[in-house]
């Protein structure tokens, strides 16, 4: 359903006009793909345990004289009829709810909403991808029920060994990792974040595998080694039946943990660039930023070009400029070497900060001292983290020290090149006083930016369309010009972190239902189990109360440990994360994890429910 | 005053064909009596060991432990009178495969919360008693089935049950085994004086009652008493099953 409805957006032909709908409707593509493998995966795992749980039936169907073709085509006839069922519920539902998820999409990716229009072309998709989908599987269920020879068929089933066995080492081995990845995560600083990103994440993967194949049935093991508490009341039945679900389901367990907390971390992460781009006004000062580079002869056309635009949208503006001199440089003590370094004068950028309308309240720096010209609020931490860089100019032998960081944005980025790196920080080049600008200015290369300043950003959406490529020209290029356009350059950031958050939703919720069924799966091929031992323990004379609080415990620890873990996991990496951004993300954060708890907790419950009315079918 | 005490007891099951289970079935066990229930299939055997189990509703009639009517509780405290009150064997063993012997011995003891110590005892002394100390830390499914039934046996009298039931404890043993399980009931019988009421198919079983009772189509068809002599009583009742025309195939006197 979900498929179909991503597949209704994917061919909306209402989408296709809208500004940025190639990067959006590449991100949905993508959703589509990756849900299809997960959805192939899934239905693979699923057929293939019940398959299992049948084996016996199929022994008996062959010792029956069904010849294994036979068997071969009714069981793929079944799932060509239970895919096709599904199918078409699958679309039907998609079609009702289709005018929601519209509206729903629309408003994420901020744009109007969309008419509810349905393709051909979107149905055609979905029915081909899953019709193929299940007619893989099908025919790759005689490997899945692996032997066909009797005796195996129909003795299979009841034998299990819960002897647990464990290894104290591995046990251990699990907590230092999960903790010492824990530790390094929480003190990942803007600058080791990124060294630190795969070792960490490569041993909180294998920290959990171990927990849960190891740790945990340890901690039990250590239970039941304290009789006083064993030997208490139901714990002895408790605790041993978890010790079997925690070494049978470990490797299920692990899955769930995982996916869940890559869905977390990945529906945080678009959560929180979602509201990145609430800062975007910071990062662009100015909402028509070009420059001049030397030697352009366009530039009047150029300007009286977007100036003449404006006017004709009626848009008020005001027009700044500041020359950019570029100097050489022959050491410095950065760890990326520069060869040229663009220097603006203070009073330049004092000017240009007081007409994009912030507040101004920064000091010159002294002759020999040197601002750095911040090129996006993002790199500050990065920058304040490293030591003060310090130049020396290749024409004159001139020392220039790095005093501090310019306070804001003055010129947006693309504009210039860009200098330094990723582990130290970029920015755009250094505010040096007028003293010292007057005395360089003298046979350097000189290139003049001009900022236009409108009274909103979002007016400028669409201006300068001949000159920008998707509202920017960036340094690099080698046209003769560099130019930004803030509000072509703000729809394109806000479609597409709308779009990524959609299908991060979309997907994360793929996976969180898929990640519950698993769990819902393991709990239906082991009910035959737990009837049986239901029933010995009620003539036991265990009263209903206790065999619920029971069954509860056990559930609750299959739901909520993956869960909890997958929790603590992704709250380790948003810290991690928090480190890397300048704004907080603790909300989002926080969110996006109490959702996923509610929901998990009504599942839960609704699980529960069920289960207990199935265990208690064979009361009589 | 009797133990077990079973009055005009009748059991209908209702369907769309109503079938008479049990049909006024009257009986008594005193205190430190082994009592087999002999019948053929379909005779009301598990029928009337469910009613007295608690298991099952009687449609009239009634059953007396120990004094009490467990049949006028409500399901809670119908659990803790089985808990307390009543000891199971069943033809399957019924042993929680998540536990080993010995905490499927203590399993009634600690489910009414009895100090570790004390059970850590009982379930010893039981075991030796019933030569199943050397496996008291394996898992049912490593052990034998004689051993699995005598396990059960633990289970079913450690908490000093006024009643045992057992339903067709040798139903899955071999003879061997069936012997082991049978001495280990006279023993606990008449070590303990443990009242056991047994329902079985196998004269061989029955052969270790004081008494046997045979039912037929839901009602008490007759009685007979040990005496002196296992031999000839084992004789009595294999005539009398095939005087019921039941399933004589069951037996086999090789056995003794």
């Amino acid at each position: 359903m979900v498929f179909f409805v991503c597949a209704l957006f994917l061919f909306h032909p209402d989408l296709k006009q809208q500004v940025a709908w190639n990067s959006a409707l590449l991100v949905l593509a993508e959703a589509e793909i990756i849900m299809f493998v997960f959805c192939f995966l899934f239905v693979l795992y699923s057929v293939g345990s019940f398959l299992r749980s049948r084996k016996k039936e199929f022994g008996l169907l062959l010792l029956h004289g069904m010849t294994v073709r036979q068997l071969r085509k009714m069981v793929f006839l079944e799932n060509m009829l239970i895919g096709a069922a599904s199918l078409t519920t699958g679309i039907l539902s998609g079609l009702l709810t289709a005018k929601l998820f519209l509206m729903a999409g629309s408003s994420l990716l901020g744009i109007e909403a969309l008419q509810f229009h349905v393709t051909l072309s979107s149905i055609l998709l979905t029915v081909i991808a899953f019709l193929l989908l299940f007619l893989v599987i099908s025919l790759s269920t005689t490997m899945l029920l692996g032997s066909t020879r009797l005796i195996d068929l129909i003795q299979s089933g009841v034998k299990r060994d819960v002897k647990p066995k464990v290894s104290k080492i591995s046990a251990l081995l699990a907590l230092v990792l999960l903790l010492a990845s824990y530790a390094l995560a929480a003190t990942a600083t803007a600058s080791t974040v990124k060294v630190r990103m795969l070792p960490v994440t490569a041993m909180t993967i294998a920290g959990t595998y171990l927990f849960f194949t190891q740790g945990s049935i340890a901690l039990l093991g250590f239970a039941k080694g304290k009789l006083a508490l064993y030997w208490k009341k139901t714990h002895l039945v408790l605790i041993s039946n978890l010790a079997y679900r925690m070494k049978d389901n470990a490797r299920m367990l692990f899955l769930v943990t995982i996916i869940s907390t890559v869905t977390f971390c990945a529906m945080g992460v678009f959560a929180s660039i979602n509201r990145l781009s609430g800062e975007f006004a910071m990062d662009h000062p100015s909402q028509i930023g070009y420059l001049a580079k030397e030697g352009n002869e366009e530039v009047e056309a150029h300007l009286s070009g977007i100036s003449r635009e404006l006017s004709e949208r009626g848009i008020s503006f005001r027009i700044e400029k500041a020359d950019v001199i570029y100097v050489s440089v022959s050491s410095t003590s950065l760890a990326s070497q520069p060869d040229m370094l663009p220097l603006i004068a203070f009073s330049d950028y004092r000017q240009l900060v007081v007409s994009a309308g912030f507040s101004f309240n920064e000091h010159s720096p002294s002759d020999s001292g040197a601002l750095v010209l911040l090129s996006s609020q993002r790199e500050k931490l990065l920058l304040q983290g490293r030591k003060p860089a310090s130049y020396t100019l290749n024409s004159n032998g001139l020392q220039l020290h790095e005093t501090g960081i310019t306070e804001h944005v003055s010129i947006p980025e693309y504009l210039m090149p860009e200098l330094g790196d990723g582990l130290e920080g970029t920015f755009s080049g250094l505010v040096v006083s007028d003293a010292l600008f007057d005395k360089l200015e003298e046979g350097s290369k000189r290139e003049t930016y001009y900022a236009f300043y409108t009274d909103t950003l979002e007016q400028t959406a669409g201006v300068g369309i001949g000159l920008t490529d998707n509202g920017k020209m960036a340094y690099e290029h080698s046209e003769p010009y560099a130019m930004t356009v803030s509000g072509t350059l703000y729809e394109i950031q806000r479609t597409t972190y709308g779009a990524l958050l959609f299908l991060a939703l979309l997907v994360g919720t793929v996976f969180f239902i898929a990640a519950g069924s698993f769990l819902y799966f393991r709990l239906y091929s082991d009910l035959e189990f737990d009837r049986r031992q239901y029933v010995t323990l009620s003539k036991l004379g265990v009263t209903r109360r206790e065999m619920e609080k029971m069954v509860t415990w056990q559930l609750s620890l299959l739901f909520f440990l993956p869960i909890g873990l997958a929790m603590v996991h992704s709250m380790f990496a948003f810290i991690a994360l928090q480190s890397y951004l300048f704004i907080s993300i603790a909300w989002e954060a926080g969110a996006i994890l109490a959702s996923f708890c509610l929901v998990q907790v009504v599942y839960f419950w609704f699980i529960r429910a069920r289960y207990l009315r199935n265990l208690q079918k064979a009361d009589h | 005053m009797a133990v077990l005490e079973v009055r005009e007891l009748c059991k209908i099951y209702e369907g769309t064909i109503s079938t008479r289970a049990l049909d006024n079935v009257a009986f008594s066990l005193e205190q430190g009596e082994f009592v087999g229930i002999m019948g053929p299939s379909g005779s009301g055997k598990t029928s009337l060991l469910n009613v007295i189990a608690t298991i099952d509703e009687p449609t009239s009639g009634g059953v007396m432990i120990g004094g009490q009517n467990p049949h006028d509780m409500d399901q809670e405290r119908m659990a803790l009178f089985r808990r307390r009150e009543l000891g199971f064997i069943f033809q399957h063993f019924n042993l929680l495969d998540t536990l080993t012997v010995e905490e499927n011995i203590v399993l009634p003891l600690t489910l009414d919360g009895t100090p570790v110590l004390q059970m850590k005892q009982s379930a010893l002394e039981l075991a030796r008693r019933l030569d199943i100390e050397a496996v008291m830390k394996k898992y049912p499914q490593e052990i034998s089935g004689g051993q699995m039934q005598r396990t059960a046996i633990a289970r079913a009298m450690i908490h000093h049950p006024s009643l045992v039931l057992a339903d067709e404890p040798t139903g899955n043993l071999d003879s061997k085994a069936s012997k082991d399980v049978m001495e280990a009931f006279a023993m606990m019988n008449w070590e303990e004086r443990t009242t056991i009421l047994m329902v079985t198919h196998d004269a061989f079983a029955a052969s270790f009652c004081h008494r046997v009772l045979f039912i037929k189509d839901g009602r008490l068809y007759n009685e007979i008493y040990r005496g002196e002599n296992r031999q000839a009583f084992f004789q009595k009742i294999i005539d009398m099953m095939s005087l019921l025309g039941g399933d004589t195939h069951h037996l086999s006197s090789v056995r003794l």
